[in-house]
């Protein structure tokens, strides 16, 4: 038996989902966690996104990494790259050449959090999670743990307008 | 927000905004109005002139464009402890304290008066990729609340569900937070 559950509001104003693969955005643009800060950034510019989810090797959601992380991380690199910078004018002997910067990946730069729901979860569980957790967006995960969607607030203000 | 039963659709911005708002001066420094936000927690304010109509919005997006509009200036003296832990306090240090808020907040602002249906805030959300809309007196542009898409979404989940099977299968939804490293 499928579970099939609806909120009632008024007939104006209906949200016009089931589950929670009704409301999300399928196959939304991830980042490996393994990928640089540069190729985030790069993504993030291409896109025109604000932040992805962050997955593992097999698929599966282990974070989110925003615009804001990695431009914080910029001025923490050029905080580091202007203090090498003189550091190396005093430098007295070869002993002391300052060590290059690794490049940071995207999983360490990441907030590693991650709220899912499963794709059959009703709508109004949905909500009241994010409401609950005060959280702007959700995963969607497939019952391997895979990630196959995102909802946000704004998808499920998509499906809450009038019906015309 | 107050704790009403009535109808979704019959909800006005009045009855499901946020009446506790900080509001910025447009001529407070981008630092003062991070130390303002932090203090408060909140992630966006109104922007006020000097007879208290808003006319704009300080976000934290548009404090990220304040940090890529001026690189940031590398301060010796500064230790490594000082480094931003979050978008707030990238300002602090960072940027030149003469910036205004003025300078960086997104002008224009969304503006609905108390009446405002909860469809109708959602549209204009969806319309103008907004998270947030001011509830201001209309007539004098002074705001009177705040609603977040949060505060719409708050809305619907004390709607009460009806199911239109009447044995619904109880599939406990796979829902957690998990932190990465803990497996």
């Amino acid at each position: 038996m499928t579970l099939t559950m609806t909120l009632r509001t008024e007939a104006q104003l209906n949200l016009v989902a089931e589950t929670a693969s009704d409301l999300m955005v399928p196959n939304p643009i991830s980042l490996r966690a393994e990928a640089s800060a540069a190729e985030a950034m790069r993504l993030f510019t291409e896109e025109g996104i604000t932040a992805a989810p962050v997955i593992d090797e097999s698929g599966r959601p282990v974070g989110v990494i925003s615009r804001s992380d990695l431009l914080i991380h910029k001025c923490v690199e050029q905080k580091q790259h202007d203090g090498e910078y003189f550091r190396e004018a005093s430098i007295e002997s070869v002993d002391d050449v300052p060590k290059p910067m690794i490049p940071m990946t995207v999983q360490e730069l990441m907030t590693p959090a991650v709220f899912a729901v499963s794709e059959d979860t009703p709508v109004s569980r949905v909500v009241s999670d994010m409401v609950g957790l005060r959280v702007h967006r959700l995963f969607v995960v497939a019952e391997d743990g895979i990630l196959v969607g995102i909802i946000t607030t704004m998808d499920v203000l998509k499906h809450l307008l009038p019906d015309d | 927000m107050e704790n009403t039963n009535r109808p979704l659709i019959s909800l006005r911005a009045a009855d499901i905004m946020s009446r506790s708002i900080v509001m910025i001066p447009r001529e407070m420094s981008l630092q003062g109005a991070a130390r303002l936000l932090t203090g408060a927690g909140v992630t966006g304010a109104p922007v006020i002139d000097d007879q208290g109509r808003c006319i704009g919005v300080l976000s934290a997006t548009d404090f990220m464009h304040s940090v890529e509009a001026h690189q940031p200036h590398a301060n010796p003296s500064r230790s490594s402890d000082s480094m931003p832990h979050c978008a707030w306090q990238i300002p602090e240090g960072n940027m030149n304290s003469c910036l205004c808020v003025a300078d960086f907040m997104t002008i224009d602002p969304v503006l609905v008066g108390p009446a405002t249906p909860i469809g109708e805030l959602a549209r204009m959300m969806m319309d103008a990729h907004i998270h947030r809309i001011i509830v201001a007196d209309m007539a004098t542009h002074r705001p009177l609340g705040i609603v977040s898409s949060m505060d719409i979404l708050a809305a619907v989940a004390r709607v009460d569900e009806v199911p239109r099977i009447d044995e619904p299968e109880c599939h406990e939804p796979h829902v957690g937070v998990f932190m990465a490293g803990a497996f």
